[in-house]
């Protein structure tokens, strides 16, 4: 750790606050009103991938339906505050709902996969992520409870004390979105922060490590694992449930496995349990697929047609620059300081 | 006043009987050696001891029956393992795994302990910035050991810390055992290395396929023919 100038460091958060107040009005000058929609979809993605990095990047327990807790957090938000079913419940209740639930599931899932490991895990949370989404698919008969596939509609916007975020008063609404989602995330790292650094995040970590030299440790390690679940999932709740009353409107379709995949691949690619990595790699992996739209533009400017469908181009090359960072930058594109430490190595020891 | 004491000890795995019904204890204060060849079940003892083997019959320690204790309570007990391979958190950095040894307590209290394990370990005050994973083996052994050491252990238990690492690295290793053990630490001492592992200890026990067939003193056993023989090559 080196010890900076507390002025200096002042200084630097100033000016990040600062920046990231005016990010939106930057960016709406700069790019235009969808790309702060895109901004807003960042944010949320950046609570998504820091609820997984707890169970992926801290415990090391490969999650791959984690997309499931996001469902959960957004269909309790959506069925308790539509037209639906007729029930309007206030924001400042389907927010913490949806969290508590989706840490409830996340315990349901976590309890029978106590003694599972890396490819096993897998298959099982896999399973458990397409589970839920075919609930939601048809949970339409007998009794019409998700809306089945074509979902809910019209659900009620985030409000604030009677003042709802989709009104444009002072700023346009996506300008309303991105300042609470901001707040939101800020939250979400502090928790995530704290945590790291607690006995709680070194057992984590010494369960990824080794399990049977962490039980050694006098650590509980099912107790332990149920609580990476948990909490990870309450922070993918609390991003469904934002979800659903920014977009107005939820399906099954939202929720499907390349979502978890997109999550997962934001924190090996960003840097496993780094949380700027994890940020920075969810940041990217929103932005990066809908810059690549304009790859039609671009090919139409430099030789006045396309000749590659830009849909098509746009997953070749984001795949493309998935292998490329995975294949120079292995340990992912900022990871902490002690993982570069471990690739850079090879295997030392004399055994 | 008997520490650990162990009776009628099987260790199966399915169908596999790896320990057949062992009796030993360990004394307050003492050092005990567990030698025999590969595969003779020693082991299989040592992950019974802390629960970690499917097991039958009856375990105990500082009189207390640890048939319903869990893995995790025993370091709270006072006993600490020294795992096989030695388990360290490679990815963490050399502190802190030495303060993952002292999870049952509040940090504040564990900052004396860690200046305590970096005078018996200076290698590891000059790397504790480092990553584990990246120590030399010997280091990651003496990491393994300053661990469980920070736990404040009553009885520590080892397995086979000489495994694969060169003669000078191990001497080093049990020179700081040797200092541990003047301090008053009672040490089970699971090992291949025979001849090592009883020159420290008192006491020792030899396993052959699931059984002990021989015990004595250290010294005896140092000079039984049988012994000098099959485990120490002479």
């Amino acid at each position: 750790m080196t010890k900076s100038n507390p002025t200096l460091k002042i200084i630097l958060y100033l000016s990040l606050g600062i920046f990231l107040l005016a990010l939106p009005y930057l960016t709406d000058f700069a790019l235009g009103r969808i790309w702060v929609r895109i901004l807003d979809f960042s944010l949320l993605y950046i609570m998504l991938a820091l609820g997984l990095n707890i169970v992926v990047g801290f415990a090391g327990l490969l999650d791959l339906g984690f997309v499931a807790f996001f469902a959960v957090g957004a269909y309790s938000y959506a069925i308790l505050g539509s037209p639906h079913l007729g029930i309007h419940l206030p924001s400042w209740l389907l927010l913490p709902i949806g969290t508590v639930l989706a840490g409830f599931f996340g315990i349901l899932l976590g309890t029978p996969t106590l003694k599972l490991r890396g490819d096993y895990l897998a298959i099982v949370t896999l399973g458990f992520g397409e589970i839920i989404r075919i609930f939601l698919n048809n949970l339409n008969a007998p009794y019409n409870i998700t809306g089945g596939p074509q979902g809910i509609n019209l659900i009620d916007p985030l409000s604030i004390g009677g003042f709802e975020l989709s009104k444009e008063v002072w700023f346009p609404a996506v300008y309303n979105y991105y300042y609470c989602f901001l707040l939101f995330v800020l939250l979400i790292i502090f928790v995530t922060h704290r945590l790291q650094y607690s006995r709680i995040g070194r057992a984590w970590v010494a369960i990824r490590e080794d399990e049977i030299a962490a039980q050694a440790m006098g650590i509980n390690t099912r107790n332990i694992k149920l609580l990476a679940f948990s909490m990870g999932a309450s922070f993918g709740g609390l991003g469904g449930g934002l979800f659903a009353g920014f977009q107005g409107f939820v399906s099954p379709e939202s929720f499907n496995l390349m979502e978890s995949v997109m999550i997962l691949c934001m924190i090996v690619l960003g840097g496993m349990g780094h949380i700027p990595g994890v940020i920075f790699g969810a940041v990217l992996l929103t932005v990066l697929p809908e810059a690549l739209r304009y790859l039609g533009d671009l090919q139409n400017h430099v030789f006045g047609k396309i000749f590659v469908d830009p849909a098509d181009l746009r997953m070749l090359v984001f795949g493309l620059a998935l292998i490329l960072v995975m294949l120079l930058r292995p340990a992912g594109l900022w990871p902490s300081p002690l993982r570069k430490q471990e690739f850079a190595t090879v295997e030392s020891g004399d055994e | 006043m008997k520490l650990l004491e162990v009776h009628h000890l099987k260790v199966h795995y399915g169908g596999v009987n790896a320990v057949k019904g062992i009796n030993f204890h360990l004394h307050s204060g003492e050092i005990v050696a567990l030698v025999g060849a590969n595969g003779a079940g020693k082991s299989s003892t040592l992950r019974a001891i802390c629960k970690l083997a499917p097991h039958s019959g009856k375990l105990s320690f500082a009189g207390k029956d640890l048939a319903a204790v869990k893995s995790h309570d025993l370091v709270r007990m006072g006993i600490a393992l020294v795992p096989e391979g030695r388990g360290i958190f490679s990815n963490s950095s050399v502190e802190e795994n030495l303060l993952m040894g002292a999870y049952i307590y509040k940090d504040a209290q564990v900052q004396t302990d860690l200046e305590k394990m970096y005078s018996l370990f200076p290698r590891l005050k000059e790397r504790h910035q480092q990553a584990a994973g990246t120590l030399s083996g010997g280091e990651q052994q003496m990491l393994a050991l300053g661990r469980a050491l920070m736990s404040r252990p009553k009885l520590l238990l080892l397995d086979e810390p000489s495994m694969g690492l060169a003669p000078l690295v191990v001497k080093a290793i049990f020179d700081v055992l040797k200092q541990i053990a003047a301090e008053g630490m009672t040490i089970f001492l699971v090992e291949q290395n025979a001849g090592l592992a009883l020159e420290l200890s008192m006491r020792g026990y030899v396993m052959e396929s699931g059984n002990i067939v021989l015990t004595d003193s250290a010294s005896a056993l140092l000079q039984n023919p049988q012994i000098r023989a099959a485990y120490l090559g002479q």
